[in-house]
């Protein structure tokens, strides 16, 4: 719009402004602002101005660098001049992207569309193996669920738990430090997992040990024993517990080296291992509870309490107890609960349904090798309720 | 258990008594049809407790309920020592140290069998073989005609190849390693022919005139045995324990004794040792102990009088009396009491005695605080909000297959560092496990029919081999849970463990709280699988499972997991 003055405007002369033109100076190549008041001359006029400068040629370098461009020479502009053009918009950068391209390992003619999830029938067929699948976006959370709530459980027994979060268990602990003599038929193949890796506890407490060695070959603290060769490498074989008692003994094992006695209440509930048949009514795995009472002055008759006291919180009240034997306490006994969910279904004739299940009794002295004197009466309810899923359902 | 046909009221005090019959267990065993025809007599199924060996036969147990009802005094059991030179003689020879040592014997003198009698006889030699006897490994007992035979008699041990007699109820003679042979299919001796197999010399009984008595623990010779004519009875029991040896003597002679012409009285036998010492047997001791009354009443809770505690003793065949100022009782304890090893069990038997539905059930005035293990609280509280998001709880066996916890999950076991058991009854108790996973899976399998998605979980334990725990293996307290429907619905599960991480308040950074990482899993589907951090560890982790996997389950559709170890949480 403006007008070139070097080529048209009148009011300069060569290498001057337009003296007429109101506005500021321009530069070389600037072009006078509309509508510059000058007429237009014929382009070969030599209409002499006064005071213009006469020139014999006009540089015009705007002109010079745009041919250059035009002749490909674009490198040869200072990025000055590169940009100044570009801005009077004269030039154009524009970038051509170019491309090598070869038929990849993936390629194909048909396109693939990529799966979001395994489905049953990929499963089915197997066609997983030739589907791509999208990747997952691990740092996005996951969708949350929606939850319930439940007031926290407020249930405190007097009891304390014990630390049972061991299955395998060593010999010494889970029969010998429980005065179950090493022959005993409960040690058996049949009845007892034995463990192939580890086959053998590294570690046995070793004062102890010697202790339980002398019970069982000679006697000791009141006791006959029961004279036979105590083997140590017997006491090291290791299983599955075959029940929670061994946890007891390791227990009242600490207890005993106290400073101090102090009377201590136990309960456990966790899994035993019996290496039986599975059948309708027996299982390899069950569940047992176990408490024990150690203090002072306790009896038979605190025994039988407590008991009744743990069965009327399962809804039973109808209990007996019978005489029964224990290797590690004496006096021993079963408790028998009638439970009318159980027994003779109608039309079968039989015994009243009374069902068999903790076994318990006051603890041997002879397990007193723990160094426990001779006053505290450490008594156990090892309550072997074989709780199994068919059972616990009825106990609800 | 002892089946008898009594026809009198027995007291159901002592052990646990169940009625049958010879038709109901005829009935139970092969069938209605088969017991047509057998008896109706009431059969009374006894349980005896593993220690008593002198209610093991009817005679036995008979005796015991006659004291106790006080009808008769127990009766005392005598030892008559022949006079010298006129007694029978065992002869004991070095070669038996090494396969079975120990050698006992006594004689029944001018005994009457009935065929009842003789039947309980026989009945309680293979009791005892099974209890105390630890089939036949400890003690086997040998009991022989005497007047077919006749001493001195030797226990030796010779190569199976040089012993050679006719046994129990065969027609002709055989080698030892022939009488091996010949019982290897025998339902009841081929489990004890391992005893004495592989060794080199096989123990052996001979009278003097080189008559075999026995090859113990196997047979009996058919020379020596008795009928229910037998009017004198050689007892020998042979084995590794000698304590077991003289109390099982003790047992048989004071049991049928009962039917000598002089009612129990032993005629005592000598033992001679390789070294020449001799031994009277049988040992048939009496023991005296002192017990304190009060020790008495404050064990059990009842508060009895001396006089009175004496009394229930005597009648458990512990005879009984107050002496001192009437503050001790004397207890006189029977060779057939051997059960009896403490004051303990005095204690008990005086309770048995006083009944133990008879004692007043009390409540220990013990206070104590309680506690609750602060992992079990953690799982406690743990399974409550994870059923309230909606999941059910599983609880799964702890013994699994090998298979189970390696080839079906792409793994192989001895990268697991499993628990491996050395005599499982099936394959199902190979080893413990390693995860929660399989057990889950199987009950998913176990469950099919049910209406999909099926969401478990599990908190419960798995068990590693640690060299560094006092037996050489621990337990990890696991949190498992899986997600099986027609999408694998990843974001469920993974939404599951941000709730979890919510509850325990580990927040969703990497500096402080919990993060997850894609990794590579051999039981989960490539690329889909990634790793839990938290408290600076690797605690476990979840992913959509690899088809394989969900095959070898035998599952159908896909499915998701999550499993982590809880414990750092505590």
């Amino acid at each position: 719009m403006g007008v070139p003055w070097s080529q048209e405007c009148p009011g300069t002369a060569a290498g001057g402004p337009c003296r007429s033109c109101p506005q500021p100076p321009w530069s070389l190549g600037g072009v006078c602002p509309p509508p510059c008041p000058h007429p237009r001359l014929p382009r070969d006029a030599a209409i002499p101005v006064p005071g213009a400068l006469q020139v014999a040629e006009v540089q015009d370098g705007v002109q010079e660098s745009l041919r250059r461009v035009q002749q490909g020479k674009a490198e040869s502009l200072s990025e000055r001049d590169r940009a100044e053009l570009k801005r009077r918009k004269l030039l154009l950068e524009v970038t051509l992207k170019s491309y090598w391209i070869r038929k990849g390992s993936a390629f194909s003619t048909a396109v693939a569309r990529q799966e979001t999830e395994l489905t049953p029938e990929m499963i089915a067929t197997g066609s997983w193996r030739q589907r791509p699948f999208k990747p997952y976006n691990f740092s996005a959370l996951g969708g949350a669920p929606s939850v319930g709530h439940d007031p926290p459980d407020t249930v405190a027994p007097r009891f304390t738990e014990m630390p049972t979060d061991n299955f395998v268990e060593s010999s010494f602990w889970n029969f010998d430090a429980l005065f179950q003599p090493q022959q005993h038929p409960a040690r058996d193949q049949h009845d007892t997992f034995f463990l192939q890796d580890p086959a053998e506890a590294p570690e046995l407490p070793a004062g102890y040990t010697a202790k339980v060695k002398k019970v069982h070959s000679q006697g000791g603290y009141g006791s006959q024993g029961y004279k036979y060769e105590w083997r140590l490498e017997e006491a090291r074989r290791n299983l599955l517990r075959t029940h929670t008692t061994s946890a007891s003994a390791r227990v009242l094992y600490q207890l005993a080296r106290q400073e101090k006695f102090s009377p201590v209440k136990y309960f456990s509930i966790d899994r035993v291992f019996r290496n039986e048949s599975l059948d309708a009514t027996h299982l390899a795995e069950f569940h047992q509870v176990e408490g024990v009472v150690a203090d002072r002055g306790l009896t038979l008759g605190h025994l039988m309490g407590t008991l009744r006291q743990f069965f009327t919180k399962l809804g039973i009240t109808q209990l007996r107890f019978k005489p029964a034997y224990n290797p590690y306490t004496e006096p021993s006994m079963e408790v028998f609960s009638y439970h009318k969910g159980e027994g003779a279904p109608g039309g079968l004739r039989g015994p009243p349904p009374w069902s068999r299940g903790a076994p318990g009794g006051l603890h041997g002295p002879p397990k007193e090798p723990q160094g426990l004197c001779a006053h505290p009466q450490n008594w156990e309810g090892p309550h072997g309720l074989h709780m199994h899923p068919q059972s616990t359902g009825e106990l609800g | 258990y002892l089946i008898f046909s009594l026809s009198h009221h027995v007291l159901n005090i002592l052990y646990k008594i169940c009625l049958t019959s010879e038709k109901d267990i005829i009935s139970k065993e092969k069938g209605e049809e088969k017991a047509k025809g057998a008896s109706d007599t009431v059969l009374y199924k006894i349980d005896v407790p593993a220690n008593r060996y002198d209610l093991l036969c009817l005679e036995g147990l008979v005796r015991g309920l006659q004291v106790f009802k006080e009808r008769i005094n127990l009766p005392r059991y005598e030892k008559i020592i022949p006079a010298q030179g006129e007694g029978q003689r065992l002869i004991i020879t070095e070669e038996t140290v090494q396969v079975r040592p120990h050698a006992v014997a006594a004689v029944l003198r001018n005994i009457n069998f009935t065929k009842e009698r003789y039947d309980s006889f026989i009945d309680l030699q293979e009791k005892l073989h099974q209890n105390i006897c630890r089939r036949r490994a400890l003690v086997a007992i040998g009991t022989h005609d005497l007047d077919t035979i006749s001493g001195p008699f030797t226990f030796t041990a010779k190569a199976p190849s040089e012993i050679k007699f006719k046994p129990l109820n065969q027609s002709q003679e055989y080698t030892a390693s022939q009488i091996m042979d010949l019982y290897r299919t025998d339902s009841h001796l081929r489990h004890y022919l391992h005893l004495i197999e592989n060794k080199p010399l096989y123990p052996v009984i001979y009278d003097s005139n080189g008559v075999v008595l026995s090859m113990p623990p196997i047979i009996n010779g058919d020379h020596t045995k008795i009928s229910v004519n037998t009017r004198n009875v050689f007892v020998e029991c042979t084995g590794t324990d000698i304590t077991k040896a003289k109390i099982v003597l003790d047992i048989i002679v004071t049991m049928f004794s009962e039917y000598c012409e002089k009612p129990f009285s032993v005629e005592a036998a000598e033992v001679v040792y390789p070294n020449g010492k001799t031994h009277i047997y049988p040992e048939l001791a009496y023991r005296k102990e002192k017990v304190k009354p009060e020790l008495i009443n404050k064990k059990i809770g009842i508060s009895e009088t001396p006089s009175s505690l004496a009394k229930l003793l005597t009648r458990m065949c512990l005879k009984s009396h107050v002496t001192g100022n009437g503050n001790n009782i004397e207890i006189e304890i029977p060779p057939t009491r051997a059960d009896i090893i403490h004051a303990c069990d005095i204690v008990e038997d005086a309770a048995i005695a006083y009944g133990y539905n008879n004692i007043q059930m009390t409540i220990p005035k013990t206070y104590t605080i309680a506690n609750q293990l602060p992992l079990n609280k953690l799982t406690e509280l743990l399974r409550l909000d994870l059923a309230a998001a909606g999941f059910t709880e599983a609880l799964t066996f702890a013994l699994c297959s090998q298979e189970d916890i390696a080839d079906k999950l792409g793994m192989d076991i001895s990268a697991t560092k499993a628990v491996r058991i050395a005599n499982p009854k099936t394959a199902e108790f190979q080893v413990a496990r390693t995860t929660l996973l399989p057990g889950l899976l199987k009950t998913i399998a176990a469950n099919r029919k049910m209406p999909l998605p099926l969401k478990l979980f599990e908190i419960s334990d798995i068990v590693v081999k640690d060299p560094n725990t006092d037996v050489g293996a621990r337990n990890y307290r696991h949190f498992c849970a899986v997600y099986y429907n027609k999408s694998p619905g990843f974001e469920i599960i993974h939404g599951l463990l941000d709730r979890v991480m919510q509850l325990l308040e580990v927040p969703p950074n990497e500096e402080n709280g919990y993060t997850i990482k894609a990794t590579e899993g051999s039981a989960f589907f490539p690329g889909r699988c990634a790793e839990i951090f938290a408290k600076g560890q690797s605690i476990g982790k979840l992913g959509v499972l690899h088809p394989d996997v969900i095959t070898k389950f035998e599952l159908t559709m896909p499915c998701s997991a999550l499993e982590i170890n809880i414990e750092p949480f505590v």
